[in-house]
C-alpha cells in the first residue's frame, strides 16, 4: 500500500526531552486518528509532518519523496493542509480574505481560488459569515476558519491539530462527516483528546505513549481490546476502555498492539 | 454570493495598521508643514526642502514604527505555526507582509507633497519647478526606512522596539544631516539653503539606489535562502556606489541654476534686484528700500544697484550693495521686516568686504554710523548694551551736517571704501 506521509525512525527532541523515540509510521489513504495524553509526542509529530519542525533524526516521506530535499517540500507544502494546535489568523481580514490568503501562500492558481475559498468556506458552514471580519466570529466559528484554510487546496495531505476544540456537539458532528468525506482521497491525520471523534470519524488509530507508539488498529479493533480485557474501570465506552488497556499495557513495558496492516515499533 | 477573490496585496492594504499608519503620516505632515507654511510657502526650492525634512523628522520615524509594529504581526497573531508550512517563497510573502506600512506612509508624503506643491504655485516665481525627483527620493527613503523597521519587527520579538524605532530613526538622520562632512549629504533630510539652485539631475535617482539598496540588501538577507543570499550584495554594491558618489559630489549635489538665479530689477536709482526665483519680492524689496535709495541716488559713489546675494560675498559688481537671505524678511512673497531689511542693505553698502583693513574700529564706527544715518537700524526695547564712542560721535556730526556738505562728505566715503581705502576716509 502507498503511504502518503511515512516516518522511519523519527526522533524529535526539545532540549533534553525525548518527544518522539525512534518512531516508525506509515499512513495511507483515509481518516488517522493519533490519541494519547498530553505530552506524548502527538503534536511534535505532526509539526514534523506538516515541516514545520525537522526531525532530530529519522527519514521523513511525504507524498512520494524525502522532505529534507528543498525543492520536494516546497512541492509537498503546495499539496499539504494544516490546522496547528493554536491556530493563529489576521483579526481584522474577512473569512473570504484570510482564506484566500492562505491559497496565495500555498500556491494555488489564481484562476481557481475563488471558487476554492467559497467551496472551503461552505464545507466548514460559514458561508453566510464568509465577508465578515474574523474578530467578529465565535471561538468555535475561528475553529472552522482554520479548518477552512487548512482544506482550501484540496490537501493530498491533511493534518489538523486538536480540530474539534471549541466546537459544539452539532458542529462535531459536522466535522466527523467532513473528515469522513475528506478522508476518501486524501490522507487525513488528526490529533485529538477526543475519542468519540476517532471512533466516529477514522478509519485508523494511532495511540502515542511516551513519545513511542502504544497501538495501532482501526477503531473498532481498539474498542474490541477494551471489551476483551474488561477494563470497566474506565471510561464510558468501549473505545476509551481500548485506549487506557493500550496505555496500561505500553506503560508496563508490553509489546506495542498492532492491528491492521501499518508496521509499528 | 460568488466574487472574484482579489490578490492578498488588497487584503494586507485595506486591513491592519497599514492604512493608519499613511493617514497618520498624512496627517503628521499637514499638520508639520502648515505649521511652518510661512517658512517654504515662497519656492520650490523651500518647498522641497521642507518637505524633506518634514518627511524624514516627521514621517519616516512614524513609518518605520508602524511597520516594526507589523513585522512583528505573525509572532502576536501565532501565525507563524502555519506560515512555516506554505510554499510560497519567504520573500514573496516578506514584500506582501511589509507592503501595507511601506506603502501608505508613502502615499501619505507623496499626498502631502501634492497639497504643499499645489499651494506654493500661487508663490513661486514663473522659472523652475518641483522637483520630482528629490520627491521620488524622499518618498523611498520614507519606504526605505519603513522597510529596515519591518524587518527590525521581524527579528527582535520585543514590544518596545517599534517606538525605539522611531526614535532611531528620529535621531540618527539628523545626526547624518548635521555632520560636518559631505557624508551630510546621504541623509535624506539634508537641508538646502540656496533658492536659486538645483540638484544635479542624477541626485534624486542616486539618492533611491542608496536607500533602496540598503533596504532591498536587508530584505534579501533576510527572506532569501541562504545559498541565495549572495544576491544581496548587488544592492548593497549599488548603495555604496551611490553613497559614494553623493559623497564625493558633497555640496556641489545642488547647483545654481543659471534661469532662477538671474536677476530682475526695478527701474529706480539705485535699481533694486532680487533673484528670479524671488522675483515676486520685488515689489515690497523696492517698497522697503525707497528711503534708503532716496539718500544714496544723491550720494556721488554710491552703490547704483541694492542686490539680493548669495551670502559668500560674491557681488556682480563692484558697485553693487548686496543683501543675502531675502527669506529672513518675508513671508509669503510680502515683506515683515522692512526696517530691517533696509538697515541690512544699507550696512553693506556702507562697508563692503574689504580684507587687511587698517584702523578697523573706526572703520566700523563710521560705516555703522552711515548706515544708520541711511537706514535706522530698529532698536531693540529696552535697549542692549551701549554704542561705541566714536560711532555715537560719527552719527551726530553727519546728521549736524548741512546737507551739501555732508552729501559732498558721504561721496568721498563711499569712493575710499568700495575701493576698499577706508583709510582715506576724511575725518568728521
Amino acid at each position: 500500500m502507498n503511504s502518503a506521509a511515512s516516518v522511519r525512525k523519527l526522533t524529535v527532541r526539545h532540549r533534553r526531552t525525548t518527544a518522539l523515540d525512534a518512531v516508525d509510521l506509515a499512513f495511507g489513504t483515509g481518516v488517522h486518528g493519533l490519541l494519547g495524553p498530553n505530552g506524548a509526542g502527538k503534536t511534535s509529530l505532526i509539526r514534523v509532518l506538516a515541516t514545520v519542525a525537522p526531525p532530530t533524526s529519522g527519514r521523513v516521506e511525504l507524498l512520494g519523496g524525502d522532505v529534507s530535499a528543498p525543492a520536494h517540500r516546497t512541492a509537498v507544502r503546495r499539496r499539504l493542509g494544516y490546522l496547528p494546535q493554536e491556530f493563529g489568523y489576521y483579526p481584522g481580514f474577512t473569512v473570504r480574505e484570510f482564506v484566500a490568503y492562505v491559497a496565495w501562500l500555498k500556491e494555488m492558481p489564481r484562476a481557481a481560488a475563488s471558487a476554492a475559498v467559497e467551496g472551503a468556506v461552505a464545507r466548514v458552514g460559514l458561508t453566510d459569515r464568509i465577508d465578515a471580519k474574523i474578530r467578529t466570529l465565535s471561538g468555535g466559528m475561528v475553529r472552522r476558519v482554520g479548518i477552512a484554510q487548512a482544506i482550501v487546496n484540496d490537501p493530498d495531505l491533511l493534518l489538523l491539530d486538536e480540530p474539534t476544540a471549541g466546537l459544539d456537539p452539532e458542529q462535531r458532528v459536522d466535522f466527523r462527516a467532513l473528515l469522513r468525506e475528506l478522508g476518501r482521497d486524501a490522507t487525513v491525520i488528526v490529533s485529538t483528546h477526543l475519542v468519540e471523534d476517532v471512533a466516529a470519524a477514522c478509519t485508523e488509530v494511532t495511540l502515542i505513549g511516551a513519545g513511542r507508539v502504544a497501538y495501532r488498529g482501526t477503531p473498532h479493533a481498539l474498542a474490541a481490546l477494551g471489551e476483551e480485557a474488561g477494563a470497566e474501570d474506565f471510561g464510558d465506552n468501549p473505545i476509551e476502555r481500548g485506549y487506557a488497556v493500550a496505555l496500561r499495557r505500553h506503560r508496563s513495558g508490553a509489546a506495542p498492539t498492532t492491528s491492521g496492516w501499518s508496521v509499528t515499533r | 454570493m460568488s466574487r472574484t477573490t482579489t490578490h492578498p496585496l488588497r487584503a494586507e492594504l485595506r486591513r491592519g495598521v497599514g492604512l493608519p499608519a499613511g493617514a497618520a503620516t498624512l496627517a503628521a505632515l499637514l499638520f508639520a508643514m502648515y505649521d511652518r507654511a510661512d517658512g517654504w510657502l515662497t519656492g520650490w526650492t523651500d518647498t522641497t526642502d521642507m518637505l524633506r525634512s518634514a518627511g524624514v523628522i516627521v514621517g519616516a520615524p512614524l513609518a518605520a514604527a508602524a511597520a516594526c509594529w507589523q513585522g512583528g504581526r505573525e509572532r502576536r497573531r501565532g501565525t507563524e505555526e502555519l506560515l512555516a508550512t506554505v510554499s510560497r517563497a519567504r520573500l514573496r510573502r516578506t514584500l506582501l507582509a511589509a507592503a501595507p506600512t511601506v506603502l501608505w506612509p508613502v502615499v501619505g508624503y507623496l499626498l502631502t507633497a501634492a497639497v504643499c506643491l499645489a499651494a506654493t504655485w500661487q508663490y513661486a516665481s514663473d522659472v523652475g519647478g518641483p522637483y520630482a525627483s528629490m520627491l521620488a527620493a524622499d518618498a523611498t527613503a520614507i519606504g526605505s526606512l519603513a522597510a529596515l523597521g519591518f524587518l527590525v519587527g521581524r527579528l527582535v520579538p520585543w514590544r518596545l522596539a517599534p517606538p525605539l524605532v522611531a526614535l532611531a530613526v528620529f535621531s540618527v538622520d539628523p545626526y547624518i544631516a548635521n555632520q560636518d562632512s559631505p557624508i551630510a549629504w546621504l541623509s535624506p533630510g539634508k537641508e538646502h539653503v540656496y533658492a536659486w539652485d538645483r540638484p544635479v539631475w542624477w541626485f534624486g535617482p542616486v539618492s533611491m539606489v542608496w536607500m533602496a539598496g540598503l533596504a532591498a540588501a536587508a530584505l534579501l538577507a533576510y527572506a532569501t535562502r541562504r545559498r541565495a543570499r549572495a544576491l544581496a550584495l548587488a544592492p548593497l554594491a549599488a548603495a555604496a556606489t551611490a553613497a559614494v558618489l553623493i559623497v564625493q559630489t558633497g555640496e556641489g549635489v545642488w547647483r545654481p541654476d543659471p534661469a532662477s538665479a538671474a536677476l530682475v530689477c526695478d527701474d529706480g536709482a539705485p535699481r533694486v534686484c532680487a533673484s528670479r526665483t524671488h522675483g515676486r519680492m520685488l515689489p515690497d524689496a523696492s517698497a522697503a528700500l525707497a528711503g534708503l535709495s532716496a539718500k544714496l541716488r544723491a550720494i556721488p559713489n554710491a552703490p547704483t544697484r541694492i542686490v539680493e546675494s548669495r551670502g559668500d560675498g560674491h557681488r556682480a559688481r563692484r558697485t553693487d550693495a548686496t543683501l543675502f537671505g531675502w527669506d529672513y524678511y518675508f513671508r509669503r512673497n510680502r515683506i515683515v521686516e522692512p526696517e530691517m531689511f533696509a538697515a541690512n542693505a544699507a550696512l553693506d553698502a556702507t562697508a563692503p568686504p574689504c580684507p587687511g583693513v587698517s584702523d578697523k574700529e573706526r572703520y566700523n564706527d563710521l560705516s555703522e554710523a552711515v548706515a544708520e544715518w541711511l537706514a535706522p537700524m530698529p532698536r531693540p526695547e529696552p535697549p542692549i548694551g551701549q554704542d561705541a564712542p566714536g560711532y555715537t560721535r560719527a552719527l551726530a556730526k553727519l546728521k549736524a551736517m548741512p546737507d551739501a556738505e555732508r552729501t559732498r562728505w558721504l561721496g568721498g566715503y563711499f569712493a575710499a571704501v568700495r575701493s576698499c581705502h577706508p583709510e582715506r576716509v576724511t575725518a568728521l
